[in-house]
């Protein structure tokens, strides 16, 4: 007997969430990510395997990457933040969130947020510097629903997307 | 290496109506299938696609039904129009159709066997007031559909009382020729008891009696019937022969008798000086069911008994105008928008997205749909409510009444000949 099952197409009671319901959420979400609020940002996945890194640091001058991706993503715009480092100088960061809705990025795009790769919002470049996955679609274990990228503006020379 | 699709379609299959439906599509997607073999109504349901789609702006945003969704909403309403004017109809020709010929149907309101009449305009019938008449007919002994019989028992010296169920009983178990033979112990219902003396009696004690004079306001009466040659209409000479057997059988009797459970008492006791040897009794038999025995020559009650029986079909699709037409489509749109409202209002009227939640519109669409249905469904009752038969004979009867109403202010002109 195999032990491989198949999830019902349509959830049998008493559960609530089957495959039909899951795929109503990702088409609901894809519409109003991407034909309702509409942002969308390049993608920029660091190519590992042909990097060079510093061998003891880690950091790598020049960066390979992949083609970009235009992703459609909910941005959240954290703003510009000045910070008097040290007592020595003011330093301007900018910050931004980004919202992936998961389902779309994996099975659409085959597409993968880690930190440290970059992406381009307007005009600007940023670094993913955090990662979060906070929720699970109506608690399935095997349903995690979106990636919070936290970001911030990559300093001039560190990565240039052109 | 290729440059990436900037824009991948989505590898799960979205739920989305689309811009037009497809006629092909339409038959094999029917829940209930009346119509599914009705081009007309075939392409309406698609057309109804393309309404409910622009109706719900599915140019802009996606509508989370399928076609197969609208094209049942389709056939749902425009059995729901067939229901409500069925109704109407059954209204206006119940009256006349009962006891006509009923029919079979099948799950889906077809007729197997029998004629549809859901289209025909009914001859009035008034065949309620008639099958009235029948038992009242009956009852008067003047006619009826209800079997009478009679039998007889001899009347012996100085007794009484007699059992009449008992007399029938054994005089049906005794010879099973007899109409009645089949009795079985079912109750009787005695109608009349009487005698039979010699009819020369007529002559001496008949119609002088007390009766007063009862020929045509003439002398009539005081002359022998088959010597008098006044002209009469027949209903006279039927009234006067009512009379003159009214009078033979109670004011010349001279006997009365009472009836308690069947049993009789004849008073004065018989004796052997003065009794008929005879009293004879006309009777029917109960049976249970009774109301729905028939005559040799009575009909119609296997037929339409009340409006479940009634032949009506589904009103075929292409009877149905553009009033109809236009009355299915708004409330095939109310339907769609009732199961797109359920489909958005699974989750609560809430879904999530990515770092929120996300209010849809199910409450709305549901509450619209309610709406919609029952003022369309309210509508049509009341116009319909206007257009009953009675209801047409009070508006002509207003509009003559009005129209003489006119007519009596109209200054009236002095003929001069």
């Amino acid at each position: 007997m195999s032990d491989k099952w198949t999830r019902p197409t349509q959830a049998p009671p008493p559960l609530f969430v089957g495959d039909k319901e899951k795929d109503l959420v990702k088409q609901v979400n894809d519409e109003i990510i991407e034909r309702v609020v509409g942002q969308q940002i390049l993608y920029f996945s660091i190519d590992l395997e042909t990097t060079d890194f510093h061998p003891v640091y880690g950091e790598a001058l020049e960066k390979n990457f992949y083609h970009p991706v235009r992703v459609y993503a909910l941005v959240e715009f954290q703003g510009v933040e000045s910070e008097f480092m040290d007592n020595f100088v003011i330093d301007k960061s900018t910050k931004l969130k980004v919202f992936f809705h998961k389902r779309r990025l994996t099975e659409d795009q085959n597409l993968f947020v880690r930190e440290g790769d970059y992406i381009r919002y307007g005009d600007i470049y940023y670094e993913i510097v955090k990662t979060i996955e906070p929720k699970l679609l109506y608690g399935q274990v095997d349903s995690r629903f979106e990636i919070q990228a936290e970001c911030i503006r990559a300093r001039k020379g560190v990565f240039e997307g052109a | 290496m290729s440059y990436p699709d900037l824009t991948p379609s989505s590898s799960t299959s979205a739920i989305i109506l689309p811009a037009t439906g497809t006629t092909g599509d339409v038959a094999a997607s029917l829940a209930i299938g009346y119509y599914k073999t009705t081009n007309t109504f075939l392409t309406g349901a698609a057309a109804q696609v393309a309404f409910t789609y622009k109706r719900l702006g599915g140019d802009i945003l996606d509508i989370e039904i399928k076609a197969e969704n609208v094209y049942n909403h389709y056939e749902e309403a425009v059995l729901e129009y067939s229901y409500i004017v069925n109704l109407h109809q059954a209204r206006n020709a119940l009256g006349s159709a009962l006891g006509s010929a009923t029919g079979s149907f099948d799950h889906t309101g077809d007729l197997t066997t029998g004629t549809d009449t859901a289209l025909k305009y009914p001859k009035f019938q008034f065949d309620y007031a008639f099958r009235t008449a029948d038992k009242f007919s009956t009852e008067a002994m003047v006619g009826g559909t209800e079997p009478i019989y009679s039998a007889s028992l001899d009347t012996v010296t100085d007794q009484a009382d007699y059992d009449l169920q008992a007399i029938v009983e054994a005089a049906a178990a005794a010879d099973n020729t007899l109409p009645y033979a089949s009795i079985d112990g079912k109750r009787i219902k005695v109608r009349q008891v009487y005698y039979v003396t010699p009819r020369q009696m007529w002559r001496f004690y008949g119609y002088y009696g007390g009766l007063n004079v009862v020929g045509d306001f003439h002398n009539y009466g005081q002359y022998a019937d088959d010597s008098t040659f006044n002209v009469i209409p027949p209903w006279q000479n039927k009234a006067q022969a009512i009379a003159y057997e009214d009078h033979l059988y109670t004011r010349t009797s001279h006997f009365s008798y009472e009836l308690i459970d069947n049993k009789l008492r004849l008073h004065p006791t018989p004796d052997t000086n003065v009794s008929p040897e005879k009293f004879w009794f006309r009777f029917s038999v109960e049976t249970a069911d009774t109301a729905f025995a028939t005559g040799s020559y009575d009909s119609g009650v296997e037929g339409v008994n009340n409006m479940n029986t009634l032949p009506f079909e589904n009103i075929p699709f292409d009877k149905i105008n553009s009033m109809g037409q236009q009355w299915i489509r708004k409330y095939a749109l109310a339907l769609s928008k009732e199961t797109l409202g359920q489909v958005r209002g699974k989750f609560g009227n809430s879904i999530p997205i990515p770092g929120d939640n996300i209010s849809l519109n199910a409450s709305e669409l549901l509450s619209q749909a309610a709406n919609e249905q029952a003022a369309l469904k309210e509508e049509l009752n009341k116009q319909l409510d206007e257009m009953l038969y009675s209801k047409l004979a009070e508006t002509d009867k207003a509009m003559i009444d009005n129209t003489d109403a006119i007519v009596a202010k109209a200054p009236l002109k002095i003929y001069v000949g």
